[in-house]
């Protein structure tokens, strides 16, 4: 398949040439999602999310000035549009009715680490997810989210702490 | 607990990020083999840490569904869609395509996150059909990755015995170098430069290649006998194209293949999960994934032969050299040209910048991708190369020049080594190569 450049595929997505923007949603959908999992939390909320930031990011094409930074533009607003979400749930208590409602889907052996994730509080889990989801390294994780090396370090110690905490809670470990 | 325990407890989360010096490290593992109350906090934290790395390929594997899923909806939506949030239900109920991709990933998250210990086989299937069809074939064609040598490509041509070729032909994607096994010999061959070398002994007989034919069913019958073996048949989403998926569940490792419904020939083989992987890398030729399997297709024109113009080389490394890298060394005396591989060697090492080291120093191109990631986290972490000097003027004995260097670690760790170049023309060009090193010995 020829590959285009995201230059070229930025400018006909301005367009509203929605095929071009779909290749750059294919290219750029993982980051998109693992962002969306790190603020939201969950899976399925994660998913729903990086749907409406990809609409979302499709309407707004015209905002983004230099067409070349297509995946840290695309990535901010995955990260404030899951902020803006978390806070509406937590306001409306829907997190909690939902869970409620939903039979939760999750296979036994990763469930109890998943809801420990959720139960993360976001700004240690979207470096935790990055650095263990995505693959990245801890420069790219400090670069995406704008603070330091050391600081991702820190919140990564963290996260494992406070994820042993919650697993050791729910009678999920060897101790 | 007291404060030595709690001390090092708090040290474990940077000992899992491979952030403890070698002498903070010494001290933990020193508590810990004496401790068993940390001992048993390090084993839960490691397990938490192999958790989230798993969870983490699981994900990776539904990720392919979830982004056509987004784009499917991207074509059904209308620009004042963005008003709403839009449930991702309502828009997998849209079409056909989507309903299917949805019910694959539920099958897929199941099949990675469940343990199946049902070793029923589904009627319309039965392993023995594909072992059969197998011992069948005449040729295969594979595109797959070893843990070790990475990608790769492989014809076989088999006179009645799949265990054992006639022929075969090996290479590596991207890379010059191809091995020929066939009644001329078994020789290696630099398809751009033709340099053959032939190997000292004869390998045919040797399992110096997967088995092709045994691979499928040793897989099946070893997992059959204690771990979970699990078939069924799925459509792909993508191609929508129907196959049969065994998949095979050990202590250490998820497998999968896809057999093909029609010639219940596989083809494909994928390595899901792998707790242990620098196992496998202890092997010559582990395979990990075999992306693509064709079979009784005819292989290329020659491509079991030595080429006409071929130049046989003494040793195995003038083989492995390819025209198109190295230092040019043609405006420069040996001595310089010496000093300016060596110099340009080390600033690489530093930086870990790949495409140099492969390029200028054969010992790197061996290195797996693993590897490089490995280092890349060791850079991170403060514990890589911290400059390379040189110590000496190079000099010569026999053929090879040699650079008197010193690797100087971060961590305070100094090892000195004598680079070992050669000097080659090629193409109407001078060009040289670190091939080893005094200490270590030839790249072999």
């Amino acid at each position: 398949m020829k590959e285009h450049s995201d230059e070229k595929l930025v400018a006909d997505s301005r367009n509203a040439d929605k095929s071009a923007y779909a290749l750059l949603v294919k290219k750029y959908y993982k980051q998109i999602f693992i962002v969306c999992l790190g603020v939201v939390g969950n899976i399925e909320d994660a998913e729903d999310a990086a749907q409406e930031v990809i609409l979302k990011g499709f309407m707004e094409i015209s905002k983004l000035r230099n067409s070349s930074h297509f995946g840290p533009w695309i990535t901010r607003i995955a990260r404030n549009l899951c902020i803006n979400i978390v806070r509406r749930k937590q306001r409306s208590r829907e997190i909690a009715e939902e869970k409620a409602k939903q039979p939760d889907k999750r296979t036994e052996q990763n469930d109890n680490l998943q809801l420990a994730i959720e139960k993360l509080s976001m700004e240690i889990r979207l470096p935790l997810v990055m650095y263990y989801f995505d693959g990245q390294s801890v420069q790219k994780v400090a670069e995406s989210l704008d603070i330091s090396t050391s600081a991702v370090y820190s919140k990564l110690r963290e996260a494992i702490k406070e994820l042993h905490r919650i697993l050791a809670g729910q009678g999920d470990t060897n101790e | 607990m007291n404060n030595r325990c709690q001390k090092i407890q708090n040290q474990i989360p940077d000992y899992i990020l491979g952030l403890l010096g070698k002498e903070q490290t010494d001290t933990l593992n020193e508590h810990i083999s004496q401790c068993s109350r940390c001992k048993k906090h390090l084993q839960s934290l490691e397990n938490e840490n192999r958790l989230l790395m798993q969870l983490g390929r699981n994900l990776d594997t539904g990720m392919t569904v979830r982004r056509e899923r987004a784009v499917e909806a991207l074509s059904n939506s209308t620009p004042t869609l963005h008003r709403e949030a839009v449930s991702r239900w309502r828009m997998i109920m849209k079409n056909r395509i989507t309903k299917l991709a949805a019910a694959a990933v539920i099958i897929l998250a199941a099949l990675l996150s469940i343990s199946v210990l049902d070793k029923s086989v589904t009627p319309a299937y039965a392993v023995e059909q594909t072992v059969d069809a197998i011992r069948k074939i005449e040729n295969v064609y594979m595109a797959g990755e070893f843990y070790k040598q990475g990608k790769f490509e492989c014809w076989m041509k088999y006179d009645g015995d799949p265990d054992r070729p006639t022929h075969v032909w090996l290479g590596r994607t991207g890379h010059n170098m191809c091995k020929i096994c066939s009644p001329e010999g078994v020789f290696g061959l630099n398809q751009r430069s033709k340099a053959v070398h032939f190997a000292r002994r004869d390998e045919r007989d040797k399992n110096w290649f997967i088995k092709f034919g045994s691979f499928f069913e040793d897989a099946v019958r070893q997992a059959q006998k204690t771990d979970s073996v699990e078939i069924h048949t799925e459509k792909n989403p993508e191609t929508g194209k129907e196959h049969i998926v065994v998949h095979i569940e050990t202590t250490n490792r998820d497998q999968m293949f896809l057999v093909d419904p029609k010639t219940k020939l596989p083809t494909s083989f994928t390595t899901l999960r792998d707790d242990n992987p620098t196992e496998m890398m202890k092997m010559t030729l582990a395979v990990k994934n075999l992306e693509e399997i064709r079979y009784n297709e005819q292989p290329p024109e020659g491509i079991f032969e030595m080429p006409p113009d071929a130049v046989v080389v003494e040793s195995e490394v003038d083989c492995m050299v390819d025209p198109d890298s190295g230092l040019v060394a043609d405006s420069m005396t040996q001595e310089q040209a010496c000093l300016e591989i060596a110099k340009q060697t080390g600033r690489a090492l530093v930086e870990i910048d790949r495409t140099a080291l492969c390029k200028l120093d054969l010992f790197f191109r061996l290195w797996p991708d693993q590897i490089w990631e490995q280092v890349r986290k060791m850079k991170e972490n403060g514990q890589w190369v911290k400059e390379v000097a040189i110590l000496g003027e190079p000099y010569q004995e026999g053929q090879l020049w040699y650079v008197p260097m010193e690797v100087r670690g971060q961590t305070g760790q100094n090892e000195i080594q004598n680079a070992m170049i050669k000097f080659y023309e090629m193409e109407g060009k001078n060009i040289c190569f670190i091939i080893g090193s005094k200490e270590k010995g030839v790249v072999d």
